[in-house]
């Protein structure tokens, strides 16, 4: 039996980007918003602009719970886990909706002066991820739910939705990301 | 002294044209029987039977031997040898210009050698082999000779033309053989000799001017199932080459120098597969080697070997199309000026490729390399005694320096596509290790897994490359100013590196027979160690490095071939584990460390196909399939051409059968650890199915597009740029040959005043991809401690299903 429970949030969810241009690879974020007092060198790197859509004609299966966006069926991509050993599952689904940027850099910085006489301290290499200054969110959502198998297609399957966002507007995000090494590797 | 020029010109031109210099014969065995009938001239009817037991060339005491010569009559079966005579005939006239002319009409010949052995004792070379060859072929030509060459009326002028049937060249090791089948070619050339002097003392003077040719192969073969084709070749030319030879080489006081300067008018070449071809489309350039030098000589190691030497080879390759899938009747039509039938009215071509390539001396990283192979007998030891193997040592420069002016960016590959051009600059490749060489059959021997084919074996190969970035621009003389600029990143996917070290053992057996039909089947294992790739680097080697690399990666019955859609690569079964000890951010060497990363995969039925043709006409920005409905959507139409190339790859992640053939990735840290002990997180057995648990086809889908096409790039702040150009935030960056730096910001109501500007926005390296599966299933998420009896559990299963994400990116340099 599926129960569906939606609510709309039409703030900016920055923990949601961020998590969704996120490197695979983070040792630490630090906080760093000191751009006019640093020094950049290397004049290399790369400047992206495109977009990132996710099932906006739905996704590869046709099943009796999963479409094409045309019908009632959900249509979006569908995250489960389990915790628990032969535990139930948690879920995201019907993901969906698109995004898109102008201006996300990636580059390495040296960073050796500046933030207030921390720079010269640091004295080295970061990642920096140049946050574009607005990213266009169109119609992203997802719904949040638990349910008793992995797979709607599964035996016995029964899913609770617990809630449904949708984001749809301007993101601002402006600044940097550093991102750098802090193990003893 | 006229006299004895011209006998010394004679003499080499003969073995010239026959190719085959002989400094010794032994053991002499010619049945020989010739009749002479006059009629205008003189008519020879010769059936040659010819054996030697060795014919060396000898250099400074050290020499180079074929052994086991053989000329007769070519049999119909290539794998056996006859002793019947080869039937040749000969019409010899005097011309009414005073030309020697001799038309010959060669019935099947065989000529071989079952050994290439080096040694200093004549008659009596021994120790391991370099294999066998053989050659077949069927000659109807004529060959014209003249006095006065190019250079002196005491030179030679040759005139020669030949047609080939019925041609077969075929490389034997240990009674396994790998050959080239059903060789038919035509041949025109002219060739002037003369001797010749400047600085350096005398030299033969050796040229061809626009010599042309046809050839077709009509099979690639391997005697463990001789049926079995790996596809067809074809190609023509017109080509001049000028060659001066010198006596003496490199090592002690004999061996041979060239210098040689060919050039390349134009070329086509193509493969071939069950009626759908890969080509290479009016091709054009030169290649030249300075003081190439032949000598019979040890290696540092004191093996003998031929060792090929040059102080630079200087390449310039223009390819104008690459084309895929296409046939050959279309091939012809296009090349012929024809219009086009069957398809489209043009060739699907991926666009068209310009390398330009410089090999002389340089020092890396305080060891010098040089260009020197040495080709010695013996290819991988456990697969027999009969083999070869090249000792190689090899020097891409970035820079040259000619002695008086500095060449930057001597080296560089360009790829353009629909007028737009992106230049892979500044590269950089040096190494040295062993090639081996074998025909081998599937088998184990002591130890080692051989399979059906050529094998190219890998030991203690070690050497690196690197490129300076890329430039993005039109294909003109401006391309090479254009910023450096990143974006390679972007090509990871594909196995494309900024900078990579290497040091590889294994190897590659190309075998015959594709996924249906004639092509290529290939099994290998490579093993790469000491490696340390850049995923991401700036001029000054800062980056993103994946150091103490150890990938061990392994393929089976990996079919290719040339299908309607493109050149089609499918993988019965591959394994690989990448075991990065630091991934390290900063220097490759001293950069601190995101800490070790272990991927291993394992993968059944995967497969890539490349084709031709890039996005096509797309909606940036917006869901809509023509450019009314972008518009309305809130998206930007774009027309990217026919050109391009498009990647589709499959990968089937399979269930874990071992601790290598497994999926899984592990972060393994030893931050915040007292006693540094080592911390994993573990992501195993990933793998994908059909969303249902069971069947597993469908697997992880990446169809990669790359374009070269225009971007918007937009100010982010007020002020300056890193190049002094001074523009508002939101304003953009136009292309603009007028302006100092070539480029200016122009605000947003400027941009809507003038909306012809879009036409001048930068062009970038725009790669559209889409990425969909069923169901990616990952096993276990598990934490793992060196202290702990036990991993901590974090996930007992994760299920990502149904899943299709499109993304369009561009890379441009950073404003």
């Amino acid at each position: 039996m599926l129960k569906v429970s939606k609510f709309r949030i039409n703030i900016l969810l920055l923990s949601l980007l961020s998590f969704s241009f996120s490197f695979p690879v983070m040792a630490e974020l630090s906080s760093i918003n000191d751009e006019e007092m640093s020094v950049i060198s290397g004049q290399a790197g790369v400047y992206l602009s495109g977009e990132i859509a996710l099932n906006e004609n739905g996704g590869p299966i046709q099943n009796a719970y999963f479409g094409d966006c045309t019908d009632s069926k959900r249509c979006g991509a569908r995250l489960a886990f389990q915790t628990k050993q032969n535990g139930g599952w948690f879920v995201l689904d019907d993901m969906k909706g698109s995004f898109s940027f102008q201006g996300l850099t990636l580059k390495v910085r040296d960073i050796n002066s500046g933030f207030g006489g921390d720079g010269a301290k640091f004295n080295r290499q970061v990642l920096e991820i140049g946050l574009p200054d607005q990213i266009k969110v169109d119609k992203f959502q997802y719904t949040y739910a638990t349910s008793s198998t992995a797979r709607p297609s599964d035996a016995g399957f029964q899913q609770t939705d617990i809630y449904t966002v949708e984001i749809d507007g301007d993101i601002t995000m402006q600044g940097n990301l550093l991102v750098f090494p802090t193990g003893s590797n | 002294m006229v006299m004895n020029k011209k006998a010394l010109l004679l003499s080499l031109s003969s073995a010239l044209f026959t190719q085959t210099a002989f400094a010794e014969l032994t053991m002499l065995n010619d049945g020989v029987m010739s009749g002479i009938s006059g009629q205008s001239g003189i008519t020879l009817d010769v059936g040659l039977h010819f054996e030697a037991g060795e014919i060396a060339y000898f250099d400074d005491g050290a020499g180079i031997a074929i052994q086991g010569v053989k000329i007769s009559e070519a049999p119909a079966d290539h794998g056996v040898s006859t002793s019947d005579p080869a039937k040749m005939q000969y019409v010899v006239d005097i011309e009414a210009d005073g030309s020697l002319n001799i038309g010959y009409d060669i019935s099947p010949t065989r000529f071989e050698f079952s050994d290439i052995r080096l040694g200093t004792e004549a008659g009596n070379m021994a120790g391991p082999s370099g294999g066998g060859f053989f050659w077949d072929s069927q000659l109807v030509g004529n060959l014209n000779i003249k006095s006065g060459g190019a250079l002196s009326a005491d030179g030679y002028t040759f005139e020669s033309s030949y047609t080939m049937t019925d041609g077969a060249f075929g490389y034997v090791t240990q009674g396994n053989r790998f050959w080239l089948d059903d060789i038919d070619s035509t041949f025109q050339a002219i060739m002037t000799l003369d001797i010749a002097t400047d600085a350096n003392g005398n030299y033969l003077d050796i040229n061809l001017d626009h010599y042309t040719g046809e050839y077709s192969v009509g099979a690639i073969r391997h005697s463990s199932n001789a049926a079995a084709s790996g596809g067809a070749l074809w190609g023509q030319y017109d080509k001049s080459s000028n060659i001066k030879l010198r006596g003496g080489g490199r090592v002690g006081t004999e061996g041979i120098t060239l210098d040689i300067q060919n050039t390349i008018h134009d070329y086509d070449f193509a493969w071939g597969d069950d009626g759908k071809w890969l080509g290479f489309l009016d091709m054009s350039g030169h290649y030249n080697i300075d003081n190439l030098t032949l000598d019979v000589a040890q290696d540092d190691d004191g093996e003998l070997g031929l060792a090929i030497a040059f102080d630079k080879l200087d390449v310039a390759l223009h390819i104008d199309k690459v084309v895929l899938g296409e046939t050959k009747a279309r091939i012809s039509d296009y090349l012929a000026g024809n219009a086009l039938a069957d398809g489209p009215a043009y060739l699907k071509s991926v666009g068209s490729f310009d390398a330009n390539l410089l090999f002389a001396n340089q020092n890396v990283d305080g060891v010098d390399y040089t260009n020197v192979f040495y080709v010695q007998a013996g290819g991988h030891a456990d697969a027999g005694e009969q083999g070869l193997r090249i000792n190689a040592e090899w020097s891409l420069v970035e820079d040259y320096n000619d002695g008086s002016v500095l060449h930057e960016n001597v080296s560089n590959i360009t790829y353009t596509e629909d007028g737009n051009a992106i230049m892979l600059s500044g590269l950089q490749s040096w190494g040295k290790g062993d090639l081996t060489l074998n025909v081998t059959k599937a088998e184990n021997l002591n130890g080692t897994e051989f399979f059906d084919g050529l094998r190219i074996g890998f030991e203690n190969f070690t050497g690196g490359y690197k490129m300076d970035g890329l430039r993005v621009g039109k294909n003109d003389g401006s391309l090479k100013s254009k910023d450096v600029q990143g974006g390679s990143e972007l090509l990871l996917a594909l196995g494309v590196f900024p900078s990579y070290d290497f040091t590889v053992d294994g190897h590659m057996t190309i075998g015959t027979g594709g996924a249906t039909g004639s092509g290529l089947t290939i099994n290998s294992d490579i093993h790469i160690t000491n490696g340390r790739a850049a995923l991401m680097m700036d001029e000054n080697g800062q980056g993103i490095w994946a150091s103490g690399l150890d990938y061990d990666i392994h393929k089976r019955n990996m079919t290719v071939d040339v299908t309607d859609e493109g050149l089609a690569i499918v993988e019965a079964e591959s394994w690989s584990v990448m075991d990065i000890s630091d991934l390290r951010l900063g220097d490759k060497a001293t950069g601190k460390s995101f800490g070790r990363f272990i991927v291993k995969r394992y993968e059944t039925g995967s497969s890539m196909v490349i084709k031709a043709g890039g996005s096509g006409d797309i909606c940036v920005g917006g869901n809509a399939t023509d450019a009314a409905g972008c518009t309305s959507a809130g998206g930007i139409w774009e027309e990217r051409g026919n050109e391009g190339i498009t990647v589709s790859l499959k990968n089937i992640l399979a269930e874990a059968v071992s601790e290598t053939k497994r999926n899984s990735f592990t972060w393994e840290s030893r931050a915040g650890s007292t006693s540094s002990a080592a911390m994993q997180l573990v992501f195993d057995n990933i793998t994908t199915n059909d969303g249902d648990g069971i069947n597993n086809t469908y697997g992880v889908q990446n169809d990669i597009a790359i374009d070269i096409y225009q971007t918007k790039v937009v100010k982010k702040t007020t002020g300056t740029d890193s190049k002094g150009v001074y523009g508002e935030k939101g304003s953009e960056k136009i292309m603009d040959d007028t302006q100092p730096e070539g480029y200016r910001y122009v605000t947003k109501a400027d941009m809507n005043a003038t909306p012809s500007l879009v036409g001048d926005r930068p062009l970038g390296f725009a790669v559209n991809a889409r990425t969909s599966f069923k169901e990616l299933s990952i096993g276990s998420v598990q934490m793992n401690h060196a202290n702990a009896a036990q991993p901590s559990t974090l996930l007992y299963g994760m299920k990502f299903q149904n899943v299709d994400m499109r993304s369009n990116l561009t890379a441009t340099p950073i404003p």
